[in-house]
């Protein structure tokens, strides 16, 4: 895989462990609203604007780093992908209508409608992006998609399954969530063989690389998670950075075992990646403007969950 | 996409000038002691953070659109003019994170101005977001930066020259006018909210929304002579670069000097009718700075080329209000001046809020014309619309769903936005 093409996975990774995780929390919104309301919010609040921000980042890279792609990408999924962009409106709008709600009622109302909203996202965005890697459903030549086959697939329907129970895994640890206690160790290994069981009936050249020349990559994975949910066990409070590095890792492992290949192996993206000068630029902007944004996210990271509350204000 | 633009129009320029407005506001409680600004920054915070929810839906929206609704036109943009769009990327992620620091973290600072300091991030971000935006269309104006006369020939994008993009020849006075309408109208919108609750509001409530629109006038006076001298280098920036564009505006059918300035007038089987007035050589000094000086006309280039001649009509329309409003700004400062109480006369708390109304159409118009006097070109001179857009029949559906989505969104938006704010009375806020 190119440099500009891993950095493009590299931002996906990010992005798509951070929605993930908020997967995860819809669906807890959904199923234990009251218990873990407040500790879902405290978390959720100052981040769900930079999740949204990193997708907007990951598409405008993708059309930096693979530009003769988007007449493609740009004609097969229109119709999915903009009627995501409006579960994503509904998403931030409900969110944010629920921040400042003086009634409880509403307040959950539109938490619930937000929670809908998201996994909804999730699961056209998940589609689309199973579409993508394995090519089912897509015409290339005709620039064509069949948009029932493209959802109901079992390829996608397994791939969506296993994420949503990687997701619901993270936000079990993520929240220390204690009413089901078999739970996280049930939905971690039920998602890994869901999607292992998906990669392996549509997409056997990923399945084989990674038992090949992904193996120590691979059980570096497995123990990981072993660790993070050894460690949720013993009510150790890393465990949960340590579910989400495993989930990060997780999905380069995936994008390093396909790529550089997308729909199903037959297209080599690296004879689309831009070039010459774009190409250096493009990464000077992504150096640069990466640097600065992990610092604001550093800097955002310790106001918002490290840095105590002063008991008084100097300047009144 | 017109629909889509038209609406995020609206919600970009409230989100570069709330901030603004709200780190004004905050710095003026700090350094004055006084709980009104305070409280205006924090009731005006939580409007920011709705907004700018849906701003960034709207705005992803759109990009999303242009990816599916232009593909060929996001083609040439991905090898040629894609940089300002992924920096802009990065200035959109400033705003995202230190609102979420600035909104989220309102009492972790001993220091205010430490607090403030990170609503001027969010400001920047804002407006830095348009400035980048705002260079892609200058792309689209003035193309450079790759072989043209090679694309038009064979198609082939070559010699791509990455940083061409974000100075072409239009792009200054493109960036200056767009950051300085946007402050104009978004600053509008919130003289209207404070003139509005001024007139609903008594006492002490009263003396809180005045304060607000002490502020909001401030930005927007400023933002208004910036947005009539720029407005005034846009056209003659025209002049030089897009000169169908130019013509059409000014209704200018042949090449001539001594040009008038035409007021009113339309276009009718090979001759101008209607015309209200016409100020001699006004055009030519104007554009070229002497009365002899020489203007493009129409009959140069091919009809096929010429853009709808509606735009002279959007253009009379943009110079008569941009005036307009810089007189009526300049009387409303000259009272300040003279301490005769403007914002406690009903009947100009009437009329600014009208005004608002006007300013947000005069935006939604400057816009229009820009882009209807571009026509029949996506990129001038190089990409046709009917070259560029996808015509898929699927497309119909979503379209007319997302005009009735939006519909149902923004009032929506606005009646959430009024009951949270009435939820919380001015007084129970805490400062």
């Amino acid at each position: 895989m190119s440099l500009m093409f891993s950095i493009n996975y590299f931002i996906f990774s990010i992005f798509f462990t951070l929605f993930v995780l908020e997967v995860g929390i819809a669906l807890t919104m959904l199923l234990e609203y009251e218990k873990y309301k407040d500790s879902l919010k405290r978390f959720l609040m100052p981040l769900w604007e930079v999740t949204g921000t990193f997708a907007i980042f990951y598409i405008v890279n993708l059309e930096a780093v693979v530009p003769s792609l988007l007449l493609l990408i740009g004609t097969i999924f229109v119709v999915p992908l903009l009627v995501a962009a409006i579960f994503f409106i509904l998403r931030n709008a409900f969110l944010s209508y629920s921040e400042y709600m003086g009634d409880k009622v509403s307040e959950k109302r539109y938490l619930h409608i937000y929670a809908i909203a998201t996994i909804i996202v999730a699961f056209i965005a998940i589609s689309v992006l199973d579409s993508g890697i394995s090519g089912i459903a897509i015409s290339a030549s005709s620039y064509s998609i069949n948009l029932l086959r493209m959802f109901a697939n079992s390829f996608n329907i397994l791939m969506f399954l296993g994420i949503a129970l990687l997701a619901a895994f993270l936000a079990a640890v993520f929240f220390r969530i204690k009413e089901y206690k078999w739970f996280p160790i049930l939905s971690a290994v039920l998602g890994v063989i869901a999607i292992a069981i998906a990669v392996h009936g549509s997409l056997n050249y990923l399945f084989d690389s990674a038992f090949d020349i992904g193996l120590p990559y691979l059980l570096g994975l497995l123990a990981l998670l072993a660790v993070s949910l050894f460690m949720h066990y013993k009510g150790n409070k890393y465990a949960k950075y340590i579910a989400v590095l495993w989930f990060f890792l997780a999905i380069n492992f995936f994008g390093f075992m396909q790529g550089p290949y997308i729909l199903g192996g037959t297209v080599n993206t690296n004879n689309y990646v831009a070039t010459g000068a774009m190409a250096f630029y493009i990464n000077a902007v992504t150096l640069i403007g990466g640097a600065i944004l992990a610092a604001s996210l550093i800097y955002m990271v310790y106001i918002s969950y490290i840095k105590k509350t002063p008991k008084t204000n100097s300047n009144y | 996409m017109g629909f889509s633009l038209g609406v995020h129009i609206i919600l970009a320029v409230i989100g570069i000038a709330l901030p603004v407005i709200i780190v004004t506001a905050e710095i003026a409680g700090i350094k004055k002691k006084d709980p009104h600004y305070t409280r205006i920054a924090k009731r005006l915070t939580t409007m920011l953070i709705v907004f700018f929810a849906i701003g960034t839906a709207s705005g992803t929206l759109v990009a999303l659109e242009l990816l599916f609704l232009w593909p060929k036109f996001m083609v040439l943009v991905g090898h040629v003019a894609i940089l300002p769009l992924y920096i802009e990327v990065f200035a959109f992620f400033l705003e995202a994170v230190f609102l979420g620091v600035y909104v989220y973290s309102w009492d972790k600072f001993e220091n205010r101005y430490m607090h403030a300091l990170t609503g001027v991030f969010v400001a920047l971000g804002a407006v830095l977001s348009a400035v980048f935006i705002t260079m892609l269309n200058a792309f689209m104006n003035t193309p450079v930066g790759f072989n043209i006369p090679e694309y038009i020939k064979t198609g082939i994008i070559a010699d791509v020259q990455p940083l061409a993009v974000l100075a072409t020849p239009s792009t200054l006075v493109e960036v200056a006018h767009v950051v300085s309408t946007s402050y104009f109208a978004g600053g509008f919108i919130f003289m209207l909210y404070f003139a509005y609750r001024i007139l609903r509001s008594t006492g002490d409530e009263r003396l809180h929304y005045r304060k607000g629109l002490n502020i909001a006038f401030g930005l927007t006076f400023i933002a208004t002579f910036f947005a009539v001298i720029t407005g005034i280098l846009s056209i003659s920036g025209l002049y030089s670069f897009q000169p169908e564009k130019y013509a059409a505006m000014e209704l200018d059918m042949y090449p001539q000097t001594h040009a008038p300035e035409l007021l009113g007038g339309f276009y009718s089987n090979g001759t101008i009718k209607g015309v209200i007035a016409s100020i001699p050589n006004l055009q030519s000094i104007l554009a070229t700075g002497t009365a002899n000086g020489s203007v493009p006309g129409l009959s140069s280039f091919p009809k096929s080329t010429w853009p709808p001649l509606i735009v002279h009509f959007m253009f009379d329309t943009i110079v008569g209000l941009g005036f307009g409003f810089g007189l009526v700004m300049l009387a409303i400062f000259i009272m300040l001046i003279l301490k005769m109480h403007p914002f406690d006369r009903k009947w100009l708390l009437i009329l600014l809020m009208v005004a608002a109304v006007v300013a947000v159409f005069l935006l939604e118009l400057g816009w229009a014309t820009a882009e209807i006097g571009r026509q029949p070109w996506i990129v001038y001179n190089v990409l046709l619309v009917s070259q560029a857009a996808n015509t898929s029949p699927s497309i119909i559906p979503l379209a007319i769903f997302f005009v009735a989505f939006y519909i149902v969104v923004i009032p929506f938006t606005v009646f959430v936005i009024k009951k949270l704010l009435k939820d919380r009375p001015i007084s129970s806020e805490q400062v």
